[in-house]
């Protein structure tokens, strides 16, 4: 992914006269988008194979926002991501469809879980430093998106939606896994607030 | 396929749209800790918040 950025800046190079801090930054929104795109395109390719569109677009509205506020783990290089990223979500798609207990009971787990993402929240990565005055923001945000997940959670288990609140569990569960492991990884870069 | 590439970029209408799509998710950046998937390009040192 890195080699076609460079490739891209070269030709953007060519036809227009940027300096080099606008250079680093149009990289790296060109290569988010680009990586973010793709990463979008197989999803929907993989949700598509598994005939499981609505439970990924769940997956997506719940998994989200979450992790964008919450961070946490990230790989080295992009292919790794990409690999996690296919065997997380067709992981937890396949693991929703067997997954028989009780939804009153996923609630509570749902409802702890969502309490240890706000406890452990936000972890800090080397590659998206963060300020003090960032990290409340995000935490601020996070704390909101944590409570409208959790009534969306009560709701569902009052409707009955069973799978819907097996993904939103599964869900919530692969992002304090993420989170445990971001915190391994990057211990040195946390802030304290 | 590098003729195809090659004769694209050349073209600044794709160019221009490669580099307002670059812009955007740039913004995006700022309003989160990190990207959702599990790679984070280098946070550039201009937009870095400096206010602590």
């Amino acid at each position: 992914m890195e080699r076609a950025v460079d490739k891209i800046m070269q030709y953007i190079d060519e036809a227009y006269t940027l300096e080099e801090s606008d250079k680093e930054v149009l990289r790296f929104g060109i290569q988010a988008a680009m990586e973010l795109t793709l990463n979008l395109f197989i999803s929907i390719f993989i949700l598509y194979r598994l005939h499981m569109m609505w439970e990924g677009l769940l997956f997506f509205a719940i998994f989200i926002p979450i992790r964008t506020l919450a961070g946490g783990y990230h790989s080295d290089t992009y292919l790794r991501c990409l690999l996690f990223s296919v065997l997380t979500l067709t992981g937890i798609l396949v693991a929703s469809n067997y997954m028989e207990l009780p939804t009153g009971l996923l609630l509570v787990v749902i409802l702890l879980l969502e309490g240890a993402v706000g406890r452990i929240a936000p972890v800090v990565n080397a590659d998206r430093p963060v300020s003090k005055r960032e990290y409340g923001i995000f935490k601020r945000r996070l704390k909101i998106v944590l409570l409208i997940d959790g009534i969306f959670s009560i709701f569902l288990w009052r409707m009955q939606c069973d799978k819907a609140v097996n993904i939103i569990a599964l869900s919530l569960m692969l992002i304090v896994v993420t989170l445990i492991l971001g915190r391994i990884k990057y211990k040195s870069y946390q802030i304290s607030v | 396929m590098k003729k195809i590439a090659n004769y694209l970029m050349r073209r600044n209408g794709l160019l221009s749209a490669v580099m307002v799509m670059g812009g955007i998710f740039t913004v995006l950046s700022k309003y989160g800790c990190c990207f959702y998937i599990y790679h984070q390009p280098h946070f550039p040192a201009a937009l870095r918040d400096t206010e602590e």
